[in-house]
């Protein structure tokens, strides 16, 4: 064989590297890190076929842009833009850092004749590629609604495709800009755990405002009645995107085309900051992989875990070891672990608002209609403190669905491979170390969780309203086991790709609906003034289920590892 | 820091005349490297991973798929497996005969080895070894890092014993043996970095599991 320093044989095609990494990101991003259980016949071919239930349930969203029909061109984009921006920037955020800074993909290819702006412009290339199928998704019914428009017409889905792959471009450059950031001015050695606090802020974040997004626009019957001219509007990218919309499809005025420059002047600054001027920085983020890395004493999670788990009243939960030791292991990786953070934060974040906003609603609910439901007389009353007490019993029945999905979220893991030191160590089944996780997901997550809605509630609801999140509460421990009934969700166990299946959403379907149950029931009893009977009789099914569904999940076995 | 992989504080190095610093794509052509966690992209099928390593290099799949072939041969695997089964699934054997094919594809001057016999059967090690005496009668640079030590006697023609960042000896193994009288590298070997103590520690460790 020979050396092979220079071009090959012209009667062949030179591959080029910079589709080759292309290729190589994106089979990876269809097949997951480690595609366990798949085999080539099997793995997804694209990404729609791959994120086929993410693109309809973001294809059902866009519906929601049927309450523009006939409105102005600019309030259509302005929405679409806002909410493409969200869900493309929680998607980008969420799947940038794991792209980005891959220990294991930095060893097979950084000794290889490729550079690191070659690495960004292949990754990049993939997030945008799938955050484009996303995009089109939510934005499909609205480009129909833009043809029909007060202003709009037959330009509209041409000029927002260009608007929406703008917008892709913003998004992207902004978060590999974030990191690079970062990178600069907090060093190396604290790279990982300040982008994974930003992270998780962000999402939470983006999260939270894609919840109040579309309940806003349901309550003010869309954007008409927001004033598109406020001064804060114009400093919102979703509005210089959705100004390139109306300066070519809509009402072409002067200032649509200040702000769409605005919009596609700072994507391309940006755009050159991230993949051009600081594009070496991203280097020195990807070599920082290799180096090792010393956690400071401070932040020695493994520690406050076994302090929290001897202390009382959590020590009375954890008599054996091997419970304390589940729940060290979650305790340390609640806190410390990047991708359990990433998922766990941001995937409990609307459990946390979505009470807030049922709140708000019966607020708007009462301001704006309590007049006339006064009017209705002692009915109209009724129907006022019973939807109330509602949104306070399922704000309360919301929080107890929390250790249920966080033990779900929990079962995924990169070191999955490691969780076979459980089945080697003499347990006859992953009971206890569930149980130990279980306590730590309610000790960590839920009380604080609670005792904030608490306050909350007492604030603006009054004391007497805190009865009613006690259903939420007493519900909490028989919901916390309800997973271990449907198979084996021993801590950690999983890898991480499965997390993505649609397999946990019959069992959130079916809790959510029990929630509106327990919550329905609370507020009828407590209009009626049986709520403390109803208490009494939850809190005796919750203790019968929990003794039943424990000795079940005391007895399981092993899964046989493949 | 010689792969590219981690950066440099300061100093200079070159490969086959070209700087690491201002020429690394150049340096990165002219070498080779197994790394000793073995990491392979675990969803691609080792057909797929080679090809795509040979892309980087520029060889087109058609002058690649040849050259997998030979690799393949010599190291006893079946094409089915590697054209069809994801890395994932592979043996740790199986995955560290895929990483030195990927490594050696290109046929580099220059071959760095991290622990490259870790997962690989008897016959598998005893082939590797003497591909690369081979390789390295040939004339190509083989850097090989190990702490197999007898196996570090056997292949390699100089030795150098870095402890704690600093080269203690460097020379022919058997000419270093010899000035010190030690018998064996891995005598040598703990002697210079502070070791002689571990097999008395070593008793009275194992006395502390008597019942």
């Amino acid at each position: 064989m020979k050396p092979v320093l220079g071009p090959p044989p012209i009667a062949y095609k030179i591959p080029s590297p910079d589709k080759t990494l292309r290729r190589l990101f994106l089979t990876v991003f269809l097949r997951g890190q480690s595609a366990r259980g798949l085999t080539k016949e099997t793995a997804p071919k694209s990404v729609a076929s791959k994120m086929w239930l993410m693109l309809l349930i973001y294809g059902v969203m866009g519906l929601f842009s049927l309450f523009f029909a006939r409105q102005p061109v600019l309030a259509l984009s302005v929405y679409l833009h806002a909410m493409s921006f969200l869900m493309l920037g929680m998607f980008i955020a969420t799947s940038a850092g794991e792209s980005l800074f891959n220990k294991e993909e930095s060893e097979i290819l950084m000794h290889r004749p490729v550079t690191s702006q070659m690495l960004l412009r292949a990754k990049a290339t993939v997030l945008i590629q799938v955050t484009l199928y996303f995009a089109f998704a939510m934005n499909l019914v609205g480009l129909f609604v833009g043809l029909v428009a007060s202003d709009g017409g037959w330009l509209y889905p041409i000029a927002h495709s260009i608007s929406t792959v703008a917008e892709a471009l913003f998004c992207t450059s902004v978060v590999v800009l974030g990191y690079q950031l970062c990178l600069r001015w907090f060093g190396r050695e604290r790279l990982d755990s300040v982008m994974t606090t930003l992270q998780v802020l962000v999402i939470v974040c983006i999260t939270i405002g894609s919840q109040i997004l579309p309940r806003a626009i349901i309550m003010t019957k869309g954007l008409s009645t927001v004033n598109l001219d406020a001064w804060w509007m114009k400093i919102l990218p979703p509005t210089w995107f959705a100004s390139l919309d109306d300066a070519i499809a809509g009402s072409r005025s002067g200032t649509s085309w200040l702000l769409a420059g605005v919009g596609l002047g700072v994507t391309a600054l940006i755009l050159y900051i991230a993949f051009g001027r600081l594009a070496s920085i991203y280097e020195t983020g990807v070599q920082t992989l290799n180096e090792s890395r010393t956690l400071p004493k401070k932040q020695s999670q493994f520690r406050l875990g076994r302090k929290l788990g001897e202390s009382f009243p959590l020590k009375y939960f954890l008599r054996d070891s091997v419970s304390q030791a589940g729940f060290r292991l979650v305790v340390a990786y609640l806190f410390r672990d990047r991708d359990t953070k990433l998922r766990i934060y941001p995937g409990i974040a609307p459990m946390m608002i979505m009470p807030v906003m049922m709140l708000f609603t019966s607020g708007s609910f009462s301001s704006s209609h309590r007049e006339l439901v006064k009017q209705a007389g002692a009915a109209g009353s009724q129907v006022l403190d019973g939807f109330t007490g509602f949104s306070v019993a399922l704000s309360g029945a919301y929080v107890c669905i929390v250790p249920l999905m966080a033990l779900n979220m929990l079962k995924y893991s990169q070191q999955y491979r490691a969780s076979d030191v459980f089945i080697a160590a003499p347990i006859r089944g992953p009971g206890p170390l569930i149980h130990g996780a279980r306590v730590a997901v309610t000790a960590i997550l839920c009380v604080p969780l609670l005792m904030v809605l608490a306050i909350f509630i007492g604030v603006t609801q009054g004391a007497a309203a805190l009865l009613l999140i006690l259903p939420g509460a007493i519900a909490m421990p028989a919901y916390a086991l309800v997973p271990g009934l449907f198979g084996d969700i021993t801590p950690l166990s999983s890898p991480q790709e499965e997390a993505k299946s649609a397999s946990n959403f019959p069992i959130m379907m079916v809790s959510l609906a029990g929630s509106f149950g327990l919550a329905g029931l609370a507020s009828v009893t407590s209009a009626m003034g049986l709520l403390p009977y109803f208490l009494i009789l939850e809190a005796i099914v919750s203790v019968v289920l929990c003794i039943f569904i424990n000795a079940i999940v005391a007895k399981s076995s092993w899964r046989i590892v493949d | 820091m010689l792969t590219g992989m981690t950066a440099p504080t300061s100093g200079t190095a070159t490969i086959c005349g070209f700087d690491l610093l201002t020429q690394p794509l150049e340096v990165k052509r002219r070498i080779g490297f197994v790394p000793d966690s073995g990491a392979v992209f675990e969803s691609l099928t080792g057909l797929e991973h080679l090809e795509m390593v040979a892309a980087l290099y520029g060889i087109p799949v058609e002058l690649a798929r040849p050259r997998i072939e030979q690799f393949i041969s010599f190291f006893d695997l079946s094409m089915d497996t590697l054209a069809y089964k994801m890395l994932g699934a592979y043996s740790k054997g199986m995955r560290r005969k895929v990483v030195i094919t990927a490594a050696l594809l290109h046929n580099p001057p220059v071959v760095f080895f991290d622990e490259p016999l870790e997962g690989l059967d008897a016959n598998a090690s005893v082939g590797f070894k003497a591909l690369i005496q081979s390789l390295a009668r040939e004339g190509k640079a083989i850097v090989y890092s190990s702490h197999i030590l007898d196996v570090v006697e056997r292949v390699c023609d100089r030795v150098i014993i870095i402890d704690k960042g600093k080269s203690l000896v460097d020379g022919r193994p058997e000419d270093l043996v010899a000035a010190r009288g030690s018998g064996t590298l891995e005598r040598l070997f703990t002697e210079l970095t502070g070791g002689q103590e571990l097999e008395r520690r070593a008793e009275t460790f194992a006395k502390t599991f008597l019942p």
